[in-house]
């Protein structure tokens, strides 16, 4: 797997960067501005590509650790008996009605739904589908949520929403660090 | 008297933390829990009147974190 922010990448790209600003101040020195700029441009670039490695990274680890908690809850569910399955499923509806109470969301009659006002859209949260509205305009995407209990999937799918409604925007790029 | 943290799970709540309501400091499980929320984007709920807690007083009880789980 590529690390694009491991400690030997960030040193080589911080003597890249220091060696244009040298470049840099040197030409300046000379009263040759227009490649002391060149430099100095290249320095913030690479000190730019660095900032984006590193953000790209800390996203690909939020999802890899997302990745191995929703695999643990797959493996959990397929070894829940039916009773137990009963169970969840009344835990995760109490569980999306104070959610969605939070939020001022409004639910389904089979908890299978819930609608939302997020600034300027209106959100329709179903099980596997996501519904935007915009005055005249609305824009769907899909959800890939591992098996769960259909109102704990709304309940999250409502907590990433407030807590940041560009996701919505993400999801229907399939944009993989979602998380 | 003993009050939790807890996280919420439909296979069953996890414990974080649990604290004496008399002897606790409680702006030690406030941080924990404001903590919680900014890493893992959830929100905290009381169990016993199931509204949204901002700030957990002795007189709250049980609380549970609830985190969402990512998709797209």
């Amino acid at each position: 797997m590529r690390r694009w922010n491991s400690p030997s990448v960030n040193i080589i790209h911080g003597t890249m960067a220091l060696v244009n600003v040298g470049l840099g101040l040197f030409n300046f020195a000379l009263h040759h501005y227009l490649a002391g700029s060149f430099g100095f441009s290249a320095a913030i670039a690479i000190a730019l590509i660095n900032i984006w490695c590193a953000k790209m990274n800390r996203r690909r680890q939020q999802l890899e650790q997302e990745r191995h908690r929703i695999n643990h809850i797959v493996e959990e569910m397929k070894l829940m008996t039916l009773d137990e399955q009963m169970k969840a499923l009344g835990l995760a509806r109490e569980n999306l009605k104070r959610v969605a109470a939070s939020m001022g969301a409004k639910i389904g009659r089979d908890y299978d739904q819930a609608f939302v006002k997020i600034g300027h859209y209106k959100y329709d949260v179903r099980r596997d589908m996501i519904y935007r509205q915009h005055e005249h305009a609305i824009d769907s995407t899909c959800l890939q949520i591992p098996p769960m209990p259909y109102p704990e999937r709304i309940a999250s799918v409502l907590l990433l929403l407030r807590n940041d409604p560009t996701i919505f925007d993400r999801w229907a790029k399939h944009d993989k660090y979602y998380a | 008297m003993k009050a939790q943290v807890k996280m919420y799970s439909t296979r069953g709540h996890d414990v974080l933390l649990e604290y004496d309501t008399d002897t606790a400091n409680m702006k030690e499980v406030n941080a924990f829990v404001d903590d919680l929320e900014k890493t893992m984007g959830g929100r905290t709920f009381s169990d016993a009147t199931n509204e949204v807690v901002n700030k957990i007083t002795p007189e709250t009880g049980d609380v549970t974190f609830v985190r969402p789980i990512a998709g797209g």
